[in-house]
Order: structure tokens, then C-alpha cells, then sequence
């Protein structure tokens, strides 16, 4: 022990002391005030920073849009169209590989057979027009989700319809096309023998029928999907079987619709939208607090036969040669004040302007038609060439760099 | 097993520990430190010409062969500043250093010293408010972070009365900037930079002290030039997640700095201690520029110790306690806009012992600085700072 180390009571009341004046002061090491306006005045011009707007119609930014076919599969479609109006042509093709029936292919009399689909009350021309819908054999191989109108050309079908079917459709409900027995057992047969890829199914078409009417695919709910009924008299008495391990999907035609200074989506066919905005008078690598794009609709070139959707996709464009859409996209607004005008603003929007303003590409955005698989319609966008106040404008409010 | 927590949360809270502070701190390396200790502080922070048995002077180096025997030293601070411009009083705490002497050898009062210090700090945390078109929106500036100094040295007194000593210093830290927009629309992405300036370098100092003259001791200490390099990154935050970095590189010039001293002791009970320090920002540099706000700075300090009660031998530990009082102006070398606020304080304090050789002091200071014409306004400032030096007793464990 060190000479004259022992503590008395006044040593330890020292320490206690001490210990607690210690205790405080480290405890107001974590001190920290709210922020207050004082000082403000001090901070450098060079350290101010404030938010800046650009506006891409107040600053004349270069901008271009266009519109550009997408052709792609539509396999799953929940609506199947067939006729022919308004220059659109639409057909349905539908397979079912399996029908169960053992031997009753061999020995029964197919007494009926027939395609039962159901209607939906959207249309193109006169929904109460009698339409003449023909099936066609398909005697080529073909896929849901691979088969475009590009492939229509090429795919082989029956030059003499295995089935018409002619009379007025119900606004909802059924309409059964009866279809021809030879085949029916020809599938039957193939069904039985294991050759299931051999039923191809049948295309139905309603050509020149002045109208187009949508009908529920394989995708629907199950009341209403499309069947293959067979009504078949065997030594047991009659029989009805159903087709199984069905396919379907439709196709349309329709010459593209260019109108000066519109963007004109199509859904259905479909066309595509692109918008680019020049975003260079924005100061590089800015950090970017909101985007907001406005479009304006042209009512009189948008038709309203399906859904008619008053919104649109947007999505950034990340490869202007292969137009091809990000994952993430948003969905318009109608302004509320103004119902022509369509709004989209949101994180997807903001980020890829962000990625404008960084340089690190600016392919523009994509605009896509709302229920662009099921639906015939066209919603017209004013595009760059129209007028100022109702061309596509971008809106970006950005905080500007110290 | 406390004792080590202590020493470690010393340690540890040092670098970083320099918080609190206005926006004056903004400009060059923030607020500097005095680099004194809780007696020196009590004392008007006077501190080249002392010579103590158990203080470690973290200003003069010469002056550590006074000290007798190993002693661990460190302190913390706690500041309050009320500002006439805000409604709202500025508030904080630090934590001072901590320092190490060894004692090598006796004849020539050989000391070996390791420092962990703070140079200065910057802190500061204010906001704007600013409209576009009719989205209001709030800027917040806040600056964190401050220099430091890692130091090693020695000091002997090869000629009596002559003490000498020489101490390498190790600047390192960060100085953060960081920026904020905020709109009060919640919906939009705020804005957040920040710019990060990290120093490394090296510089030395010097320090002779001089106790040949009966009751006197006169010291003196440089700081030579030197400059640090300086590397800053300005980080964006982005909502695509990542982050834009750009950089430069560059030095940071630390001006001569240099300090002299003298200290009387007028009889057994009182000493008396003067000091005048100097050092000239003005043309010094950052990353190649001349910096705004910058100026000379000078402190010119008196002080008094007393111990009443020192020939009392019942009062064993009141015999031991000092009583200090002292005053000191400064100018601070932050010269924004060309008015330069001079600060001045009147101090006080206390020593005591707290068990063996082991000692605690505490200050406390009262300051005022700034005019209304200024745009922080007038200031006034309340400073309470503790040092406690520990000797050989703290290593040595209890017996059951």
C-alpha cells in the first residue's frame, strides 16, 4: 500500500462528489438542441442550397414522342373478341387436347357437338347486329403464348368452316357454335390414342359481320369459360363429355391509325407510346424531390367500345432500340379540375427522371394502354408537335447543389 | 474493472466527441480548443508558464518534467451559450482528452507523454424556410465532426532549471457538412448532401520553461506551420438508391502557433500567472484557397491559485484544496463578414484531492462576446469543465 493512500469519509465524499459532477457532464455529452433559424444569415453563399422547378413547357425543353406496334401474345387474355369493325379484325382460336371417352370414340353416334362461349356486353358496331361466326379447322401447330397476329399468315386452317354459327348474340349469356362430328371423333380418336398435340382446334371468325363481340376465355371464372360439349348416344345410353386441358387466345388486325400531333394507344392490337424529354437544362446529378407528368387527351380520336380506361401506363424506357418497359410502373390520374388531363407522378417517375438528371441514360418513358391484352380501344394523346398548353409536360422539382 | 470502463470510455469518446457549437463553427476547422486543463481554465486559462507536480500542460511540454511520478489525465467540458438573436439557448458537452505521463527517469527528469486530444470542433444546426411557388419547404445545415490530435513527446531538464520538450502531433478527423430539403409535402423524396472532409497530417511542438529565478517561472511554447492533407467526398442520396461521390484532394494549413507565459508564485499561498498566445489564420490555406472568415487570433490571460489552507495540518485534504480565480480576452481567428467578436471571460475554480495523489479540478466560466449589430447577436457563455489526474495509486488494485 502506498504511504498515505487510505481515504477518510472526506476522501469518499470527494468521490461521491466528484462521481457525480462526472456523471452529469458526461451524460451532456449527448446533448443536442433542435435546429434553429439562428445563424442562417452565417451560412455561406456558396453553401445555400434551395429547390428548383423545370417545367418542360415554361422552359421550351426539347421533347418527341411517337407511338410504335407492340405485337405480343395473348394468352392471358381473360376476354376473347371475334368479328370484324371499325377495320379491326378479331379471331379467336381455342383447343381442347384431351376429351375423355375411352371407347365411346370407337362405337358412339356423336349426336351434337358444339363450342359454348359466353358473352360480354362489350362490342365494336352494333352489339345487336346477327353475326355470322365461322369455325375453321386449325391444321398447324400453335401456342397461346408464342402465336401473334405475325404468325396468322402462316398458321393452316380448313378453307371450308366446320361450323357456323349465325344468329343474333344475347348481350350476356351463350351462344353454342356447333361444330362438325367428323372432326369431334377425329379428336376423339386422337384423344384416345395419345396424339393429344394433333387437336389443333379451331379459329372462329365472323368476317364481315359490321361488329365484334368479346366473349369470356379459359381465364374467366368457371361458369363462364369456353367448352367443348359432346352429346354421344352409346350402347349405355346418352352421354355428354367435355373437352379438357384446353387453350385458347385471339388476335387482332388493324391497320395502324397515325394522326398528326397524337400519340393514338391501342389496346388489343397494341400500340405503344414513347415520350423523351430533354432534361439537360436540369443540372447533372441534382437530386430530383418529385416528377409529375401531364398528358392531354384527345376525346374525340379515343373510342369507348370496351372498358375505354381513362388512364395510362407509364413506365421508363431502358432501352429506346428494344422499347423495353421497367418493372415498376404507374398508373394515371384524371385531374380533378380538368378531366382531359391524365397525371402521374410517384417514386417510378421520380427515379427514372433521377436517372436522367445523372446521366446515366435517358431513353424516355413508355405509354401503355390500360387492359392492353383484353380490350379494343384507342385513347389519342396530344403529342410534341400540338399545341403548348397540351402537349405532354414534365413537371421536376429538384434541389439545387451547394 | 471500472477504473477500465472509465479509461475506455475516455478513449473512445475523444475523436468524436466535439459537439455543440453555432454556426460560426462553420468556417474553417470549427471552434478551436484551448487545449487547456480544468486548473489552467480556473486560472484564465493560462497555462505555458505553470509548472504543477500533477497537472499534465497539454500547451507547454517542457512543462511535464514538473510532474512527479505516472499520471493519467483527462476532462470533459459542458458549454451553454445564449445567444440575444434566438429564443433558444445552444447547449453542449464534450469530453477534453485524455493524457499519459511516464516517467522515464529521474535525474533528468526524464517524461515520456501520450496525448488524445481535440483541436477543434465544428457543430453547428440550423434551418431555413423557403417557398417554391406555393410549396413551402425547410432547409436544415448542420455541420458535425472537428480535428484531433494523437500526440507523443518527451521532456527532460538537462540543466537545472532549464526544462525542454518536444512532442510529435498526429492531426486526424472529419469535418462533416450535411444538407437537408424537406418539403412539409410529405409525399416528395427529400433532398440530403453531405460533404465530408477527412485530415491526416503531422506537425510538432516545442516548449521551454524556465523556473531559475526565485518564485518565477516564465515558458514559452511553439507550435510550428505545418499542413495536413485534406481529402473531401460530397455524397448525394438519391431514390434510385445510390449515391454520387465526387472528390478532391488538397492540404489544410495549421498556422504557427505560439504562446509565452510567466507565473509568480507572490507567496506559499498565491500564484500569480500571466500569458499571451498568437495565432494568424489569415492567408492561411484550404485546398489551395484562401479561406472567408478567417483572421489573427490572440488571447492574452491572468490567473491566481490559492491555497488558504495549505499550512493547516488537521484539514488534511482542505490543505490540499486550491481556489483559483483568473480573466481572460480572446480573439477568435473566425473573422466572418470582417467583424471579429472578441470574447471575454472570467473564470473560477477548484483543486482537490481525491483520494492518494489523485486529483480532480473544476472551472467555471462566464464569457460575453458579440454585439447586437452582429448577426448572431450578443452572447453569453457558461462553461463548466472537470479535469481529473490519477497517479499510481489508480493502477494499483485494492486488496480484500
Amino acid at each position: 500500500m502506498i504511504p498515505g493512500d487510505t481515504m477518510n469519509n472526506k476522501d469518499y465524499l470527494h468521490v461521491r462528489i466528484f462521481t457525480a459532477i462526472a456523471a452529469m457532464l458526461l451524460l451532456l455529452t449527448a446533448c443536442r438542441n433542435d435546429p434553429d433559424p439562428t445563424g442562417i444569415d452565417l451560412i455561406p453563399d456558396s453553401d445555400l442550397i434551395g429547390a428548383a422547378r423545370f417545367d418542360s413547357q415554361s422552359d421550351s425543353a426539347s421533347m418527341r414522342t411517337s407511338q410504335y406496334a407492340h405485337v405480343a401474345p395473348h394468352g392471358s387474355s381473360t376476354l376473347l373478341s371475334i368479328g370484324e369493325a371499325d377495320a379491326y379484325n378479331a379471331r379467336a382460336l381455342l383447343r381442347w387436347l384431351l376429351i375423355p371417352g375411352d371407347t365411346v370414340a370407337y362405337g358412339g353416334r356423336i349426336i351434337s357437338a358444339f363450342i359454348r362461349l359466353h358473352t360480354v356486353p362489350y362490342h365494336v358496331g352494333d352489339i345487336s347486329a346477327v353475326m355470322r361466326i365461322e369455325a375453321r379447322e386449325i391444321m398447324s401447330f400453335w401456342n397461346s403464348f408464342t402465336i401473334t397476329t405475325d404468325s396468322l399468315p402462316g398458321l393452316e386452317r380448313s378453307t371450308v368452316p366446320v361450323g357456323v354459327y349465325e344468329q343474333d348474340l344475347p348481350e350476356s349469356g351463350s351462344i353454342d357454335i356447333p361444330l362438325d362430328s367428323v372432326l369431334i371423333r377425329t379428336w376423339l380418336v386422337n384423344s384416345i390414342e395419345g396424339r393429344y398435340t394433333e387437336n389443333r382446334g379451331v379459329l372462329l371468325e365472323a368476317p364481315g359481320s359490321a361488329a365484334i363481340r368479346a366473349f369470356h376465355s379459359l381465364d374467366a371464372t368457371a361458369g363462364e369459360r369456353p367448352a367443348l360439349i359432346v352429346v354421344m348416344e352409346t350402347s349405355g345410353g346418352i352421354d355428354t363429355i367435355r373437352g379438357e386441358s384446353a387453350d385458347d387466345t385471339w388476335l387482332v388486325t388493324r391497320p395502324e391509325e397515325q394522326a398528326s400531333g397524337r400519340i393514338i394507344l391501342h389496346s388489343g392490337v397494341s400500340v405503344r407510346g414513347r415520350l423523351f424529354f430533354d432534361v439537360s437544362a436540369i443540372p447533372a446529378a441534382s437530386i430530383v424531390n418529385h416528377a409529375e407528368l401531364r398528358l392531354t387527351k384527345d376525346t374525340e380520336l379515343s373510342t369507348r367500345y370496351y372498358r375505354a380506361a381513362d388512364s395510362v401506363l407509364v413506365y421508363e424506357n431502358l432501352d429506346s432500340t428494344q422499347q423495353t418497359p421497367s418493372s415498376s410502373g404507374l398508373i394515371t390520374r384524371t385531374d380533378s379540375e380538368q378531366p382531359a388531363v391524365l397525371i402521374t407522378e410517384g417514386a417510378a417517375l421520380t427515379r427514372a427522371v433521377q436517372n436522367w438528371v445523372n446521366r446515366k441514360w435517358n431513353h424516355g418513358l413508355i405509354l401503355l394502354p390500360m387492359n392492353e391484352n383484353t380490350d379494343l380501344d384507342r385513347l389519342a394523346i396530344f403529342g410534341a408537335d400540338s399545341d403548348a398548353e397540351k402537349r405532354p409536360r414534365l413537371i421536376v422539382t429538384y434541389t439545387t447543389q451547394p | 474493472m471500472k477504473k477500465l470502463i472509465f479509461f475506455l470510455l475516455l478513449f473512445t469518446t475523444v475523436a468524436g466527441a466535439q459537439n455543440g457549437g453555432t454556426v460560426e463553427s462553420r468556417y474553417g476547422i470549427g471552434e478551436l480548443d484551448l487545449m487547456t486543463t480544468s486548473r489552467q481554465r480556473g486560472m484564465g486559462s493560462s497555462a505555458v508558464g505553470l509548472l504543477s507536480a500533477t497537472d499534465i500542460n497539454n500547451l507547454n511540454p517542457a512543462a511535464w518534467s514538473g510532474v512527479n511520478g505516472l499520471r493519467l489525465q483527462g476532462g470533459m467540458s459542458f458549454e451553454y451559450i445564449a445567444m440575444s438573436r434566438s429564443d433558444e439557448a445552444v447547449s453542449s458537452g464534450a469530453i477534453k482528452g485524455f493524457s499519459f505521463l511516464f516517467p522515464l527517469e529521474e535525474q533528468f527528469r526524464l517524461r515520456l507523454v501520450t496525448s488524445i486530444l481535440p483541436v477543434s470542433r465544428s457543430e453547428y444546426y440550423t434551418q431555413g424556410n423557403g417557398m417554391l411557388e406555393n410549396d413551402p419547404y425547410t432547409v436544415t445545415y448542420q455541420g458535425f465532426g472537428g480535428l484531433s490530435l494523437f500526440r507523443a513527446g518527451v521532456s527532460a531538464e538537462p540543466i537545472p532549471h532549464i526544462k525542454i520538450g518536444a512532442a510529435f502531433n498526429y492531426y486526424f478527423g472529419n469535418i462533416d457538412q450535411a444538407w437537408e430539403l424537406r418539403f412539409d409535402n410529405t409525399a416528395w423524396f427529400p433532398a440530403r448532401q453531405r460533404r465530408a472532409t477527412t485530415h491526416n497530417g503531422s506537425g510538432f511542438l516545442f516548449g521551454l520553461l524556465y523556473d531559475g529565478i526565485r518564485d518565477f517561472h516564465i515558458g514559452a511554447s511553439v507550435r510550428p506551420a505545418t499542413s495536413v492533407r485534406a481529402s473531401r467526398n460530397m455524397v448525394f442520396e438519391y431514390t434510385t438508391q445510390d449515391s454520387t461521390v465526387s472528390g478532391a484532394s488538397g492540404t489544410l494549413d495549421l498556422p504557427l502557433a505560439f504562446s509565452a507565459g510567466i507565473a509568480w508564485q507572490a507567496s506559499e499561498l498565491l500564484l500569480l500567472t500571466s500569458e499571451y498566445s498568437r495565432q494568424d489564420w489569415t492567408d492561411a490555406l484550404m485546398f489551395d484557397r484562401k479561406q472567408i472568415g478567417q483572421g489573427e487570433a490572440y488571447k492574452w490571460s491572468v490567473g491566481a491559485e490559492w491555497y488558504p489552507y495549505k499550512n493547516d495540518t488537521e484539514a488534511r485534504t482542505l490543505s490540499r484544496t486550491a481556489f483559483r480565480l483568473g480573466f481572460f480576452l480572446q480573439q477568435p481567428y473566425l473573422a466572418i463578414d470582417d467583424e471579429t467578436g472578441m470574447e471575454y471571460f472570467i473564470t473560477t475554480g477548484i483543486g482537490f484531492p481525491i483520494f492518494g495523489n489523485n486529483r480532480g479540478d473544476f472551472a467555471l466560466e462566464y464569457g460575453w462576446r458579440g454585439s447586437e449589430s452582429q448577426l448572431l447577436g450578443s452572447q453569453n457563455i457558461l462553461r463548466a469543465t472537470l479535469s481529473v489526474t490519477v497517479g499510481e495509486s489508480w493502477f494499483i488494485r485494492k486488496r480484500d
